[in-house]
């Protein structure tokens, strides 16, 4: 003991805070895609590549969410049935996820080849969303049924989490990916891939406007 | 000191089961700084991590439910391998 503080406690509580800052800190920073040159300099990223690192932080996330119900599952927070409930509701996310990034992919190369090889961004992502209209309708739809998801495990799913930290904490992460899914349907837009942003701008439910009506 | 350990301290007593998962907020970092100046291989990157994040999830939520007696989530032929 030095001063009324445990040693033992200490490297594990720096190294607590240290990973919830830092993790703090990166999730804050999700929105900035930016190329490095070689020439040391940087330049904004096109829309699709753009799309396509908001796109992998979802995915990312979304991972990291379903270890979470896992780990809370074992931990015997949540029952097996609602934990299913949950992680089918994580799984459909994949999969609708996966789906879309082959879909911008393959607009993404095929605007590549479009615009050749001395193209700029510009001329890159006209190529790309020309390339992606026929990808459109599907691509709408994956992105409505991720929101539609997140909504459903916010107004139902969630509710089976009976620790409020912990069904809150998980909530966050939810929403965390909610906005990378807003993100990428608004630039989907703005290049004209999607044409309207209305089938997908209605924002699910958070937990805590669900719990506020309870 | 004090602050750090009253905030583990604070963590322990909520069980703090759940942090910002710093492993998945490390590789969004990566995904964003990786961009290089080469727009084709920037878009196999960020591809390669959204499907790996993915098949990881899917994968699993099928070990997970072949674990408690129910039976896996049947393949989505709409992805590519």
């Amino acid at each position: 003991m030095i001063n009324g503080i445990d040693e033992r406690k200490l490297l594990p509580a720096i190294v607590f805070c240290f990973c919830v800052f830092v993790g703090g800190c990166l999730l804050l920073a999700f929105g900035c895609a930016v190329r490095h040159l070689p020439n040391g300099t940087t330049a904004p990223a096109t829309t699709f590549e753009q799309v396509l690192a908001w796109n992998a932080s979802a995915a990312q996330a979304n991972d990291g969410f379903a270890d979470n119900v896992i780990g809370l599952q074992r931990a015997g927070f949540l029952s097996v049935p609602d934990a299913k409930t949950i992680l089918l509701k994580q799984a459909a996310i994949a999969s609708a996820d996966a789906r879309i990034t082959t879909r911008i992919t393959a607009a993404a190369a095929c605007g590549a080849q479009q615009a050749g090889a001395n193209a700029t961004p510009a001329q890159l992502d006209s190529a790309a969303a020309g390339c992606s209209a026929i990808f459109a309708p599907a691509i709408g739809q994956d992105i409505v049924l991720i929101l539609g998801a997140i909504s459903d495990l916010n107004t139902s799913a969630l509710l089976a989490v009976k620790d409020p930290v912990k069904k809150q904490a998980l909530s966050d992460l939810l929403a965390t990916i909610e906005a990378l899914i807003q993100k990428i349907s608004s630039s989907l837009v703005s290049v004209g891939v999607l044409k309207s942003a209305s089938l997908v701008e209605s924002r699910p439910l958070l937990f805590a406007e669900v719990q506020s009506w309870q | 000191m004090a602050i750090v350990l009253t905030l583990y301290k604070l963590a322990a007593l909520l069980g703090a089961v759940i942090l910002p998962d710093i492993e998945t907020a490390l590789k969004i970092k990566a995904a964003f700084e990786s961009l290089g100046p080469e727009y084709k291989a920037n878009v196999q990157a960020l591809t390669d991590a959204a499907q790996h994040a993915n098949q990881e999830t899917i994968d699993k939520v099928n070990a997970w439910l072949t674990a408690n007696g129910f039976d896996p989530l049947p393949p989505d032929p709409a992805i590519a391998k």
